[in-house]
């Protein structure tokens, strides 16, 4: 078996081939939205977002007798919904942010899997929630996700420039009459949407992987945000292929293995900073770029 | 395509370019009150800033500078009183920079120098429109005015504090600001720094920008302004050095923060004993 075979006989499979579509896909609109999350150190708040989808999608999954389709509606509203209330919650509340958040996070994902426990063949089902199940796309899914990945993508680029300045200098938003709320919402919005897409494919557990470790591989190896967007979508997508051939392969489970792998770049481009920091060290005695 | 999306936006936010008033000062403040939870911050606050005026601000810590800034720069709203610039509510325009302390900044952030700069231009940018040529040519016109040009590509980390402030201001100069709020510009620099600032700030000044610093730095205010003000919640002096600098008005502002030693000449030897320890004296 030549390499070649190795890698188009997983293409004779459509479900491979939605599979690779999906990963690729909602890896690109997690990478760049997550650029947000990374730069403004908002990955609890991801991470609990994802998870706070949970009982969306669990009534919705009831409502509808099991029915895999109409659960990206659910988990949309829902992701929509949640981001909005932890962002009015987080503003005024006397706890703190971060308390604030971890009480609605737990809170939600309890009750969405006791919604779930209460079908009494829950357990493959919860754990394609929890985990992802990306080789179970439908051409109808992918489709959907594809619509809603342009979107995404068309947002970040339309107002690139205002969530540029409302992530790194609010005053001057402020000072510019930008309507920050607006921008600032829409962000939380955008977050929401693209977990929303990606939860078939990743499921929520792991979803923080999926916004946060290509960012991040990706800040360590520029220092432009645009270029860390591209860098960031670059990892992911290939993070999602690989994953999927490993996991075809290997045997392994799909949301895991697209997970490992983008961990392994972020640890690839982590070793080549700390290396380049070294040497620019030794080389001049400042850390040069 | 272009042209229609900037068409539209100058109908639609041409509030952001309110008609300045030409008989109308710059900046004029009108019995500005503000009150936080902990208590009344400023009061009573009346003065006038003229195009091209270099105005320092001094008093104590919590005087209320920062907030003074804040109000002028529209980004909080006084309790009472009226902020007027170009003779219209500062809602409407866009010609005011404030320049941050620089340990509000996250010098982390993926951003180079240029990056930064540019967001000085974002309202001149049509909504969803990225920079255009024009808009990379002010940024560099500007990085070159602060002599920072040659920085331009590095990560804005890589500066030393006293470039960090000068691409502050070359942002405002971005923004086509014209009056400059800065903030503690001097703060923790080294005397070479504050030297290449206070150049620009001359350059600036040439240019008919007004600028309002506030500073610790009496001396520094004394020698290179040719306008300070006092500030301690109410307004305690605004003018010329001689006039203001004047001992029952220090101890006003200071009182027992500040120590007076009589020098060779009538003027005084000043100690803000702020956090930063800072100590000046005038022999």
């Amino acid at each position: 078996m030549t390499i070649i075979d190795l890698l188009l006989t997983p293409l004779n499979y459509s479900f491979m081939v939605r599979g690779l579509s999906a990963a690729v896909l909602t890896g690109i609109v997690c990478a760049v939205v997550g650029v947000y999350v990374v730069v403004r150190g908002m990955a609890f708040f991801g991470d609990a977002l994802a998870h706070s989808i949970l009982p969306g999608v669990a009534v919705g999954y009831l409502v509808t007798g099991g029915a895999r389709e109409p659960l990206f509606w659910w988990g949309t509203g829902t992701a929509v919904l949640v981001s909005l209330a932890i962002g009015a919650v987080s503003k005024g509340a006397r706890i703190k942010e971060d308390t604030a958040i971890g009480i609605i996070f737990a809170g939600m994902f309890a009750l969405g899997i006791a919604i779930i426990s209460t079908v009494k063949s829950y357990t493959v089902d919860l754990t394609h929630f929890l985990f992802g199940d990306v080789l179970g796309v439908s051409g109808n899914q992918l489709a959907l996700i594809g619509i809603f990945s342009f979107l995404i993508i068309l947002l970040v680029i339309a107002f690139y420039k205002e969530f540029l300045v409302l992530t790194f200098d609010p005053t001057l938003a402020a000072t510019l009459r930008i309507p920050m709320r607006v921008y600032e919402y829409l962000q939380l919005v955008l977050i929401a949407l693209a977990i929303a897409v990606s939860f078939q494919a990743v499921g929520v557990a792991l979803m923080v992987a999926m916004l946060v470790t290509p960012a991040a591989a990706a800040y360590l190896l520029t220092k432009r945000l645009p270029v860390m967007m591209v860098l960031a979508a670059v990892i992911a997508s290939a993070s999602g292929v690989i994953g999927l051939y490993a996991s075809f392969y290997i045997n392994v489970a799909s949301g895991p293995a697209i997970v490992l792998v983008a961990t392994l770049f972020f640890v690839v481009a982590w070793s080549y900073s700390a290396l380049k920091r070294q040497l620019n060290l030794k080389e001049n005695g400042t850390i040069g770029l | 395509m272009k042209n229609l999306l900037k068409t539209l936006r100058n109908e639609s936010f041409s509030r952001r370019y309110a008609p300045h008033h030409p008989d109308a000062p710059l900046l004029d403040m009108e019995g500005i009150t503000v009150r936080y939870e902990t208590g009344t911050v400023l009061e009573g606050i009346n003065f006038q800033v003229e195009a091209g005026n270099a105005v320092a601000v001094v008093g104590p810590n919590g005087a209320g500078k920062t907030t003074l800034f804040k109000v002028i720069a529209g980004i909080l709203d006084p309790d009472q009183g009226l902020v007027r610039v170009s003779g219209h509510e500062p809602g409407g325009h866009t010609c005011i920079a404030y320049v941050p302390q620089r340990t509000q900044v996250d010098w982390s952030f993926p951003a180079t120098v240029a990056d930064v700069v540019m967001m000085g231009r974002i309202n001149h940018m049509g909504p969803f429109l990225w920079p255009q040529k024009s808009d990379w040519e002010m940024v560099r016109s500007s990085l070159d005015i602060v002599n920072l040009g040659e920085y331009a590509n590095r990560q804005i980390s890589a500066l030393s504090g006293g470039q960090q402030q000068r691409m502050f201001i070359a942002r405002a100069l971005a923004q086509e600001a014209e009056l400059m709020l800065l903030d503690e510009p001097f703060s923790g620099l080294d005397l070479p720094a504050q030297e290449k600032i206070l150049e620009i700030l001359n350059t600036l000044k040439g240019q008919q920008v007004a600028v309002m610093i506030s500073m610790h730095d009496l001396r520094l205010a004394a020698e290179q302004f040719e306008q300070v003000m006092l500030l301690n919640k109410n307004l305690l002096g605004y003018g010329s050095p001689e006039e203001v600098f004047t001992r029952e008005r220090l101890l006003n502002a200071y009182q027992g923060h500040l120590h007076f030693i009589e020098g060779d000449f009538d003027t005084l030897a000043v100690g803000d004993d702020c956090c930063e320890g800072d100590f000046y004296d005038h022999h």
